[in-house]
């Protein structure tokens, strides 16, 4: 019988890649018996949506600094150097 | 020097314009995928002069900051590869100690703790509130150890295929699912106690 561990590692795994019917099989008997794991899968999975979106567009946002105006100085004088 | 409000082509691939204009965005995306400030100072100084170098072939199909993301983006790859060929085989190894706390969540018989079992999530649609939700997002994956996080960070983040993640990083399909499994839990339990769990339902 699969326990959770094994069961949140299938969940996992079934992100990645393609689970034999074996392996499928026994994590939906699982699933089916326990809401932690139950849980667990729906959870990573809607966090891999909001990361997807933080990777497209967490970079425009203000809540982390931007570069500082010494290293702007910098990369301005190497690229004019070059230029 | 063109000034800012010149909208001509020149001005547009002029490299000072391109630091106060795109600077701080290629910066922070750098810094998200490598949690290295002067890393990503570095790279984003490359790219600009990557960029300075082949500025002809920005043909203008895309916006200037998607062109200069997408050199980035292959600086980026190329900084995984190498940071990965660069570790010693025994510190890539050392997944025990990182095990030990996904371990700990379990019983002897691999069961949830009772206390750490995933309990019911608030509405996530609640976390429209976008620019709080990254922050605290941002918080959990900096709180993943740096292997971990380099591979959460290539599949979930750049959604990019595990066989490509396998290649670039130089590992095992077994290893890459064994390390994004930590990571999942790891991120998963995290954001769970900073935003979508319920409150007062003694979590950590």
């Amino acid at each position: 019988m699969t326990n959770c561990r094994q069961s949140s590692e299938l969940s996992s795994q079934s992100l990645d890649r393609k689970l034999s019917i074996r392996q499928w099989l026994a994590l939906h008997i699982h699933i089916g018996l326990c809401p932690f794991c139950k849980r667990f899968g729906q959870h990573i999975a809607i966090l891999r949506g909001f990361c997807n979106r933080f990777g497209e567009r967490a970079h425009e946002h203000d809540f982390m600094t931007g570069m500082s105006d010494e290293a702007k100085q910098r990369i301005k004088q190497a690229l004019k150097t070059r230029n | 020097m063109d000034n800012a409000e010149n909208t001509s082509p020149a001005a547009a691939i002029d490299p000072e314009h391109w630091v106060d204009e795109h600077g701080d965005a290629l910066y922070r995306y750098a810094l998200i995928r490598l949690r290295d400030p002067e890393r990503a100072e570095d790279i984003v100084q490359e790219t600009f002069a990557a960029a300075l170098k082949a500025r002809e072939y920005f043909a203008g199909r895309s916006s200037e900051r998607t062109w200069l993301i997408g050199i980035l983006k292959r600086k980026i790859i190329d900084t995984y590869r190498k940071r990965w060929r660069e570790v010693p085989a025994t510190e890539l190894a050392a997944g025990v100690e990182e095990d030990q706390i996904v371990q700990s969540l379990f019983d002897e018989r691999g069961h949830w703790q009772q206390r750490y079992g995933p309990s019911s999530w608030a509405d996530p649609s609640a976390a429209i509130k976008e620019e709080q939700f990254f922050e605290v997002l941002n918080g959990c994956l900096g709180a993943l150890p740096g292997r971990l996080a380099d591979a959460f960070t290539l599949r979930e983040i750049d959604n990019i295929p595990s066989n490509e993640i396998c290649q670039i990083l130089g590992i095992t399909p077994t290893n890459l699912w064994a390390m994004l499994h930590r990571a999942r839990v790891r991120l998963r339990q995290c954001m769970e106690a900073k935003w979508f769990g319920r409150e007062g339902d003694g979590k950590p």
